[in-house]
């Protein structure tokens, strides 16, 4: 078997897909390009391809992940070049790096993700919510409340949130960058901020722009760490 | 049709909306294979409509041979829409932006064309909302020739006249050969500054054309209709493609991002049904039966595999194990796609053990359950509606489908078929419980068996031999369903069955005549909408409806005279009427009518009066 794994961007029209869309599209590009996909045993053999952690819906990313294996070798050029051209348009293959050793799998490895958020408000309240965005990180703890199919629920974010970095674009737009928690340690989610400006805002795009793995001081990327 | 340069902003605006919508992924388009071909240097542009959800109508295999046979004209270009679920239509009334196109995201009243396919009754109200919201006048009348052309296909267009007032024109039959033709005629009348009138003209000498407007319907005093008269021109023929083994196919088949109710590759192995059903109209107006040769099956399978990445092909028809080669064809589908992955399955069974043997072999996925159609609880019921299986075929079938390793079955079952006594609903009870019992002796210890019975009520439908037939009340449905209710218990057993109020509403439009227009255009201006899903449908607003036009249900649910014009008497789908009058009075005497594939003829009149012949590619010879 060859393991494989695939650092891939999912953008446009195409961040309207769900995490079970998004599977179903892999499995059939794979399959489309001919590329020789192991499958499980059993009375219903699925095929070996494990993703990282799920992507909102609406949400675009420029740094998503995914493990496969194949029955064949192939070189990770070739597996590129030809996912690209049976992807449709939004998805794309960014790059591949195959396993050295028996890796652990992404969503145990990735503990760390970074989002930019486009927002647009009245210019007069842009300052207030500069403010806002700004004394996030200094609060001891910072309650939301979430949906879930179980209904609302209360939560402390803070201990997820590391960093918020602010850019503004033009008077009336800002950029922010929100750093956190992905995975069983924590979750935190953009709309998790951005749903509790106190002022009216819209919300252009959400972009997530970066997974990997931190551990103290030390910093590694998905595709190191196979 | 405006060309609105503001298509880009159009999408846009939308694009912020999609976030607050239930599953946005149905209107955002660019699935694998989605053609979305130049707006601005194409002449003739078609939107191919399906009044449903997007999971049910990219499911239908009509409209994408029609989306890929308009497509693959270079003039020409088609795009698809889909009724949009209530949440996305409140948000666009709310924000004032018309339904749109998947491909170029155009409004519909931007195209020259709007086919809608026509499936079931019940889609009705969907059709008034997408013109509605596309921007398009809803009745014809009101339409000039700057609006698109609206045409109506499928099932439905065989007693459509309770839509005649919306659809400027219906197409009946099968469109392969016809389509171009049509869009080529709309396309020169664009051109030529010529009237509306003139266009129906022209149009209605196309095969299988039926211009509504061209007919004059006026009704007795009792309500039935006294004449149906032809202003313009001859009565609509059902359209045949001249030669079915070679007719269009989709090769580049759109693959779906959604989770789609047929989310497979389909593949139409034959067309037609040999077996004679009297309650059926697929298998009275899709006559006669046709097969695909094997070689050519197998030659597209293969394109359709390699331009899809589909795990799963199914060989579809009406009866596919009905098809002559049925065992060497799956053979070679499975010894060809099985090693990429690729699993074949049969979307029908017979009941006998061939099919079970099979489906055993041969679908290496397994289903969890089968399905079993016996239709009627008795062996009398079901040769008068010329279903000729027996008690014994079922029970030898489902004696095989557990050995097989089955340890769930699901029997389809009708109430309200003609000459029902209570007799045929105990059998229907009995015949659960009986092959209950096998399951039970073939697997003693098993916890997973379970036997699923699903009860419809039929519902007579135009050009079969039960047009004339009555339809059983609301009241006597819940009777007979609690019947089964009361007697069909157990751990192990599992009953389903159809709200009686729609299959009702279902046998009002299946049956109806023009005036049901006002109905379905009042009921739809109160707030109908997706009348098919038990969820959002509200009987009482068409019972009030009805009512305040003074008009009764019943008057179209009861049984025909046989002297009485019926409104779709002008309709011709190539059946005699003498054949449905014969098949109508061997049903009541519980008599047979063979299989025309292996007897003889049994004279329906249609491949003389259409000039089409059966075509069956034979046994293998080995």
């Amino acid at each position: 078997m060859y393991e494989y794994r695939l650092r891939f961007s999912k953008e446009k029209d195409l961040k309207f897909l769900s995490h079970l869309e998004l599977i179903r599209t892999m499995e059939r590009a794979f399959r489309r390009g001919q590329l020789p996909l192991a499958y499980s045993e059993g009375f219903h053999p699925h095929p070996k391809i494990s993703f990282g952690p799920a992507l909102a819906v609406g949400i675009s990313s420029s740094d998503e992940y995914l493990d496969f294996q194949l029955l064949h070798d192939k070189e990770p050029d070739e597996i590129i070049a030809v996912l690209n051209n049976s992807l449709p348009e939004g998805l794309r293959a960014i790059a591949i790096s195959r396993f050295k050793h028996h890796a652990k799998p992404l969503n145990a490895v990735i503990n760390r993700a970074s989002y930019a958020v486009v927002l647009k408000s009245n210019p007069a309240v842009q300052k207030k919510i500069i403010e806002w965005l700004n004394q996030l990180c200094d609060l001891p703890e910072l309650i939301v409340s979430r949906y879930s199919k179980d209904g609302q629920k209360l939560v402390n974010i803070r201990p997820w949130l590391h960093n918020l970095t602010i850019e503004v674009i033009g008077l009336d737009t800002l950029e922010i960058r929100i750093t956190g928690e992905i995975g069983s340690s924590g979750n935190l989610r953009p709309e998790d901020i951005t749903g509790n400006i106190p002022e009216p805002v819209e919300v252009v795009n959400i972009t997530r722009i970066g997974l990997w793995h931190e551990d103290g001081e030390l910093v590694s990327k998905p595709l190191d760490l196979c | 049709m405006t060309d609105q340069p503001n298509t880009a902003s159009l999408w846009q605006t939308i694009e912020k909306l999609l976030p607050k919508v239930s599953k946005p992924g149905r209107y955002i388009g660019g699935e694998y294979n989605c053609q979305v071909k130049n707006w601005t240097t194409i002449d003739f542009k078609a939107v191919l409509a399906f009044p449903d959800v997007y999971e049910i109508g990219l499911s239908h295999l009509g409209l994408r041979i029609l989306y890929e046979l308009i497509n693959s004209h270079p003039d020409m270009l088609a795009e698809r829409v889909y009724a949009p679920w209530p949440d996305f239509e409140g948000i666009l009334r709310q924000e004032n932006l018309p339904l749109f196109s998947l491909e170029n995201k155009r409004s519909l009243d931007e195209f020259d064309m709007i086919g809608f396919s026509l499936q079931y009754e019940l889609s009705y109200t969907n059709v008034i909302t997408m013109l509605d919201l596309g921007k398009v006048p809803i009745y014809s009348k009101d339409r000039t020739s700057s609006h698109p052309i609206v045409i109506g296909g499928g099932p439905c267009t065989y007693n459509p006249e309770p839509l005649a007032d919306f659809f400027d024109c219906f197409f009946i039959g099968e469109a392969e050969d016809t389509m171009i033709p049509i869009c080529e005629a709309i396309r020169r009348w664009k051109h030529s500054g010529a009237s509306r009138p003139e266009l129906f003209r022209e149009l209605a000498k196309i095969n299988g054309v039926y211009i509504p407007s061209n007919f004059q319907v006026s009704y007795t005093e009792v309500g039935s209709v006294a004449g149906i008269d032809g202003l313009n021109g001859d009565h609509p023929v059902r359209a045949v493609v001249k030669d079915f083994g070679t007719a269009f196919t989709p090769e580049k088949w759109l693959v779906p991002y959604l989770d789609i109710v047929h989310d497979r590759v389909v593949y139409e192995i034959q067309r037609g049904c040999s077996k004679g059903c009297r309650f059926c109209q697929a298998g009275m107006i899709y006559r006669p039966v046709r097969e695909k040769k094997p070689e050519v099956i197998m030659q597209a399978l293969r394109r359709l595999v390699e331009n899809t990445g589909y795990d799963e092909l199914s060989l579809t028809s009406l009866s596919s194990a009905d098809y002559s080669r049925i065992e060497s064809l799956l053979g070679e589908a499975c010894g060809c796609f099985n090693p990429l992955g690729v699993n074949i399955s049969l979307p029908s069974l017979r009941i006998d053990s061939f099919s079970i043997d099979l489906a055993a072999k041969f679908q290496s996925t397994r289903k969890s359950s089968l399905t079993f159609a016996p239709e009627a609880g008795t062996d009398r019921l079901r040769r008068v509606i010329n279903k000729g299986v027996t008690e014994a075929d079922l029970f030898n079938a489902s004696e095989a489908a557990f050995k097989a390793g089955w340890q769930k079955l699901k029997l389809y079952f009708m109430i309200g078929l003609p000459t029902e006594t209570e007799e045929d609903l105990a059998g229907i009870v009995q015949l659960v419980e009986a092959v209950y019992r096998i399951g039970k002796r073939i697997h003693p210890k098993a916890s997973a068996l379970r036997i699923t019975a699903s009860i419809s009520t039929f519902v007579p439908k135009a050009h079969t031999p039960f047009q004339w037939q009555a339809q059983i009340s609301v009241a006597e449905t819940m009777q007979k369903q609690n019947y089964l209710k009361e007697h069909l218990r157990g751990r192990h057993l599992e009953l389903n069955w159809h709200d009686p109020h729609m299959s009702r509403l279902e046998g009002v439009f299946a049956r109806g005549d023009r005036r049901l227009g006002k109905i379905i255009y009042q009921a739809w201006q109160k707030g109908a909408k997706f009348d098919g899903w038990s969820d959002q449908l509200n009987y009482q607003l068409w019972m009030d409806t009805l009512a305040e036009n003074n008009m009764d249900p019943d008057f179209y649910t009861r049984a025909r005279f046989f002297e009485e014009i019926l409104p779709w008497s002008h309709i011709h789908s190539g059946i005699n009427r003498e054949f449905l009058k014969q098949e109508y009075d061997k049903a009541i005497a519980g008599i047979l009518t063979a299989d025309c594939r292996k007897s003889a003829c049994s004279d329906c009149g249609v491949c003389g009066s259409l000039a089409v012949n059966k075509q069956i590619v034979g046994e293998q010879h080995v």
